[in-house]
């Protein structure tokens, strides 16, 4: 095709911007390029479970990935660096996955793109002329001869195949051959299972840029929380209660919730762990529970600076105490509050006492620690603490989510898109009569696409019928 | 009552076992027959003994499947919910999907010959089973979801089950011609047949993640955290996909799309034991 760079040089064989962008078309529609593609992304992903995986709390924090890294040291010896390089220990979100997922999307649109026009052709203009040859090679393949005339021949198998509901094509001007299909429109399945990869990673991209998900929004009983994240609510625990089977195990965990946004109350419910509570796209779902500490702490002179429940929860190693930590920005120092696990059998704490610890914002050097008694106040790091009481607190998992809906219409175009092609696969038969040596017909059925043995015993069982059809009329004449 | 159930799956493990014994005699015994036939009308002569041990043959796996399948239901109702929620219930579930296919594979194409693949597969998964603690365990609080987790784990199943199936077609496959006096069918034949398998396998393992998504979304917030597990499960299926599209890919046909039915299974089992190897979301199972 003449492109304008043409008018200016005719001499001179120029690449194009054509060219160019029809080099990387034919590259993506490729369909071993696509292969080898979805297998890059199998193996990728492969790798990603068996590698050690550093979650993104870890990775935000320079000093807990270096840490990190040491331990993976251990296990990985020389290859630590290479992998960490290489962005494997965060197989999900490095470069090298993200840009095998864009090339995948990128094959699939190509080559999508590329196959509408043929699907098209083959669906509303079938070809219905063939060779001889093709009778001769195609894959499936069968005969029979008829004493019918080559005229009753062509209608008996018309009918034939009309009734197999087949959507019989005829030429006027080759009445010797006949083209007959089923479920033509099935083979855009695979469009639409294609374009639904697309959508569910446009969801993927979605969820990622424009959600949030936030594991660990604690709230103490009857306490009132801001959710945060622009989404202008608060939430409050106004009760909670979890319930065990005989054996210990963990049967439910119910809190019942409600939700404010300003003064107004704009939600309620239980919510379970396989009940969340949605309001205006943000969902909250029960994810823990545990003790909190009430703690009031003041300066050295006495003056309040806050007192806070301090939701207990992580638990140290040996798993016997239960912690948690509060930032004091004004004062520059994080405050860490340890109290005795449920079910600990040698904490050194016993019931109603915590141990504080006072460190530097962000430091590891502790600046003081000491143990309070319930309802006393006790000196730690300069400032005085008062450990008012213990008090369950529930831990939810607050999410807005605009990703998901595109997440379950691709997930729902992809189920039907794959049904449609596998279930409903478009049958194709080209048909020849011609006049046979005996002075019968001959009729030939032939189909080039894959060979498939129940199709092939029903061409095999057409011809035969044309006849076991003939004998009988035969027998009724 | 457990223990009628776990006689059940005991007594289909040795149903298994023993079709898989007569199996391997008919396979083997069959030379004789087709050395006749080849000669014509001989074959008949031949038959009586060989035919009637390959009718036990698949009158046992038909038993075993009805064993496993006693054993789910018992447990069904001695637990009060579907069995399908520890590593014992999924690995009976997982044999008695195998078993389902194995039987109607047998039943609609009269191959008996896939037996030879299909059936040591089961046979390792349910012994495998019968090493696991079948104590009837209470749900935690993750799993109490009354409909997702049935649809979820019996998608997996049935998937899982007619995988087994391509995958015993992919291992004749790629045997063919090497098992000396082992009538095979055709090539193209357990190309197909790998083919049809997957066809039915496909649409279920991706319903299940599907499925599996739904549920991570009601339970955890989160449609999709690349839980090993889950992860696992797109890595079956995009071997599966790579495979549907090798089948198109001139030089890819044939062998090279056996050996990704092969890489396939062995995901769906890595799949299955991941738990083994890696923690994560699905710890329970
Ligand atoms: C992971 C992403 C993909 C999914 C889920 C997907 C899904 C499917 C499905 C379900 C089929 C029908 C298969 C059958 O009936 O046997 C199909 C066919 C096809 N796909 Fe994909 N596909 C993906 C990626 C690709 C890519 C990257 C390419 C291009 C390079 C591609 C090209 C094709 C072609 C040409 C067919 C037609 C095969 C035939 O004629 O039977 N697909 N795809």
């Amino acid at each position: 095709m003449a492109t304008a760079n043409d008018e200016y040089d005719e001499e001179a064989p120029q690449i194009g911007i054509g060219d160019f962008f029809g080099a990387i078309y034919r590259f993506f529609h490729n369909k071993k390029v696509g292969l080898v593609l979805i297998l890059a992304m199998g193996v990728l992903s492969l790798l990603g479970i068996l590698i050690d995986q550093a979650d993104s709390t870890v990775r935000a924090d320079a000093d807990m990935y270096n840490s990190w890294l040491e331990q993976a040291r251990t296990k990985y010896g020389g290859w630590t660096s290479v992998l960490d390089t290489i962005g494997f220990f965060h197989m999900f979100s490095s470069p090298l996955y993200l840009a095998v997922l864009v090339l995948l999307a990128l094959s699939i649109i190509a080559c999508t793109v590329h196959r509408i026009p043929v699907l098209w052709r083959n669906a509303v203009h079938p070809k219905t002329r063939v060779t001889e040859g093709f009778y001769a090679r195609a894959r499936t393949r069968s005969r029979a001869v008829t004493p019918l005339s080559v005229d009753e021949a062509h209608d008996r198998v018309r009918s034939m195949l009309s009734k197999a509901r087949f959507r019989v094509v005829t030429d006027p001007e080759r009445p010797d051959q006949l083209y007959a299909d089923r479920f033509r429109f099935a083979p855009f399945g695979t469009v639409l299972a294609h374009a639904a990869f697309i959508i569910i990673l446009v969801g993927f991209t979605l969820t990622g840029a424009a959600g949030f998900h936030d594991e660990n929004v604690t709230i103490p009983l009857e306490g009132r929380v801001d959710v945060g994240h622009g989404t202008g609510l608060q939430a409050e625990l106004i009760s909670f209660e979890d319930s065990y089977y005989d054996d210990g195990s963990p049967k439910d965990y119910v809190s019942d919730l409600a939700v404010y946004r300003g003064d107004q109350q704009v939600a309620r419910q239980s919510v379970r762990v396989n009940h969340p509570l949605t309001v205006d796209g943000v969902s909250f779902n029960q994810s823990s529970f545990g003790t909190a500490a009430d703690v009031t702490i003041a300066d050295a002179d006495g003056v309040g600076i806050t007192t806070q429940v301090i939701p207990l929860q992580w638990t140290t190693d040996d798993e016997q105490n239960a912690y948690g930590m509060v930032t004091l920005p004004d004062q520059h120092l994080d405050v860490y509050v340890m109290a005795a696990a449920s079910g600990a059998t040698s904490s050194e704490l016993a019931p109603g006492q915590v141990r504080i610890e006072v460190y530097g914002e962000g430091e590891r050097t502790l600046r003081g620690s000491g143990t309070v008694q319930q309802g006393t106040q006790g000196t730690v790091g300069g400032l005085k603490f008062t450990f008012n009481r213990e008090k369950a607190y529930a831990g939810l998992l607050v999410a807005r989510d605009p990703g998901a809906a595109w997440v379950w219409v691709g997930s729902g175009l992809l189920l039907v898109g794959i049904c449609t092609t596998m279930f409903a696969r478009h049958r194709r038969v080209w048909v020849r009569i011609s006049e046979d040596p005996s002075g019968g017909a001959l009729v030939r059925f032939a189909c080039p696409d894959r060979h498939d043995t129940s199709f092939e015993n029903r061409l095999d069982r057409m011809a035969a019928s044309l006849g076991d059809t003939v004998e009988e009329d035969a027998d009724n004449a | 009552m457990l223990e009628i159930s776990r006689y059940c799956l005991v007594a289909g493990t040795i149903a298994v076992a023993l079709a898989l014994i007569a199996q391997i005699v008919v396979a083997t015994a069959r030379t004789t027959t087709t050395a006749h036939r080849g000669r014509g009308g001989a074959a008949e002569l031949a038959r009586p003994r060989s035919r009637g041990l390959a009718h036990y043959a698949t009158v046992l796996s038909q038993l075993a499947l009805l064993c496993f399948t006693a054993c789910l239901v018992l447990r069904t109702i001695v637990v009060h919910r579907a069995p399908l929620s520890n590593q014992y219930e999924f690995a009976v579930s997982f044999a008695w999907g195998i078993m389902l296919a194995m039987v109607v594979v047998e039943w609609r194409t009269r191959l008996r010959v896939l037996a030879l693949a299909v059936l040591p597969v089961c046979l390792a998964l349910s012994l495998y089973s019968l090493t696991l603690d079948d104590e009837a365990t209470e749900l935690m609080p993750a799993l109490q979801n009354g409909f997702l987790l049935p649809l979820h784990v019996i998608t997996a199943s049935l998937g899982y089950g007619a995988a087994a199936v391509s995958f015993a077609a992919a291992v004749l496959y790629l045997l063919h011609g090497h098992l000396g006096r082992v009538r095979l069918p055709g090539k193209e034949r357990l190309d197909e047949l790998g083919y049809h398998a997957v066809v039915i396998a496909y649409p279920l393992i991706t319903l299940m993640i599907i499925l599996g998504a739904i549920w991570a979304n009601v339970a955890w917030g989160r449609y999709w955290s690349w839980d090993p597990k889950e992860t696992a499960s797109l890595v079956t299926w995009l071997f599966y996909g790579a495979y549907l599209h090798a089948r198109v890919v001139g030089d890819w046909r044939g062998k090279r799309a056996a050996w990704l039915l092969i890489l396939g299974f062995a995901a769906v089992i890595f799949t299955f034991l991941g738990n083994l190897f890696f923690g994560g979301l699905h710890s329970y199972a």
